[in-house]
């Protein structure tokens, strides 16, 4: 395990913020997404 | 051991491999069976032939698919009938009132209404979540796919429609299971800010303290307090070796006792 699983603890402790970016864009693009189906539907 | 950091082996050889061989069956049987619920789609045409064609395509879904159900009897009958070292009704594993007391206390405490977070043992409630989705949806896809991959036999036993309404369960099934798996099991995994990029713990089964701290609180103190009995144990029998020792060193040392009888002068 050694010497990948320190190069994974030191990318989580720089960027592990970037999971909370692509989780957040994630849901973003769903809700859009679904929205303009939806409003696609009244229209 | 290499890295201090992960010191609590949460997974053993045995479980590792279940999950090496779940994932890599259920992938390959997404990829295979996802251009069959979508013929039409142009991504569909381009996986079928990236794998080698039609008759590759069925192979590959059918093997992986077998390996699912050998792997969901080969994991049933070793938890239920093989493995004794906890009686079935007190896995814990096993759904209890406190999970659903968890998953409320969970939710209180993301959305800022709990200061704490709940205190959960060997597996939180989402994990205990996770695990029956795993083992329904692997009875659900077999009940439905086995009679299809054995459709002539089938056939015999249940009407045309019932095989039509089986290719449905099958399919949306593998689709709730395939979102499932790429929105709730990727972020816990990896787009999680505790766990990105990833976790290794799929490859050695080891978690940090931290960890332990946070998800298993109980489970953890557990482990500590039969690691201080263990330790106590020994100190004890050390003491008694020790004593035991000594008294046989003083016992020896010591002139033997007259074996003449008194004098009676």
């Amino acid at each position: 395990m050694g010497s990948f699983q320190q190069w994974l603890d030191r990318t989580n402790a720089r960027y592990g913020g970037i999971g909370a970016v692509i989780t957040a864009t994630i849901c973003l693009a769903v809700l859009v997404y679904a929205l303009l189906v939806i409003l696609g539907d009244f229209w | 051991m290499k890295n201090e950091r992960y010191a609590y082996r949460r997974f053993g050889l045995f479980f590792r491999i279940q999950h090496g061989l779940l994932f890599s069956s259920v992938i390959i049987a997404v990829i295979t069976g996802l251009p069959m619920k979508y013929p039409d789609a142009w991504l569909s045409r381009v996986t079928v032939m990236l794998m080698g064609g039609v008759q590759m395509r069925a192979f590959l879904h059918h093997a992986a698919g077998l390996t699912m159900v050998v792997l969901g009897i080969v994991h049933i009958v070793y938890y239920v009938f093989i493995d004794r070292r906890v009686p079935f009704y007190k896995r814990p594993v096993l759904f209890r009132l406190k999970d659903l007391r968890d998953m409320v206390q969970h939710q209180q405490y993301n959305l800022g209404l709990r200061k704490d977070f709940p205190r959960m043992g060997r597996y939180t409630w989402f994990e205990k979540f996770d695990y029956i989705g795993v083992i329904w949806g692997i009875a659900v896809m077999a009940l439905t796919g086995l009679p299809m991959l054995y459709m002539n036999t089938a056939l015999k036993f249940i009407p045309l429609s019932w095989l039509q309404a089986l290719w449905a369960a099958h399919s949306d099934e593998a689709m709730l299971a395939t979102l499932f798996l790429l929105v709730i099991h990727m972020y816990h995994v990896h787009f999680s800010p505790e766990r990105f990029p990833m976790t290794l713990t799929w490859w050695h089964g080891r978690v940090t303290r931290e960890d332990m701290e946070k998800y298993h609180p109980l489970e953890l103190e557990a482990w500590e307090r039969k690691q201080r009995e263990a330790e106590e144990r020994e100190r004890r029998e050390a003491e008694a070796r020790a004593r035991a020792a000594a008294e046989a060193a003083a016992q020896s040392e010591s002139p033997a006792p007259e074996s003449a009888p008194p004098s009676t002068e």
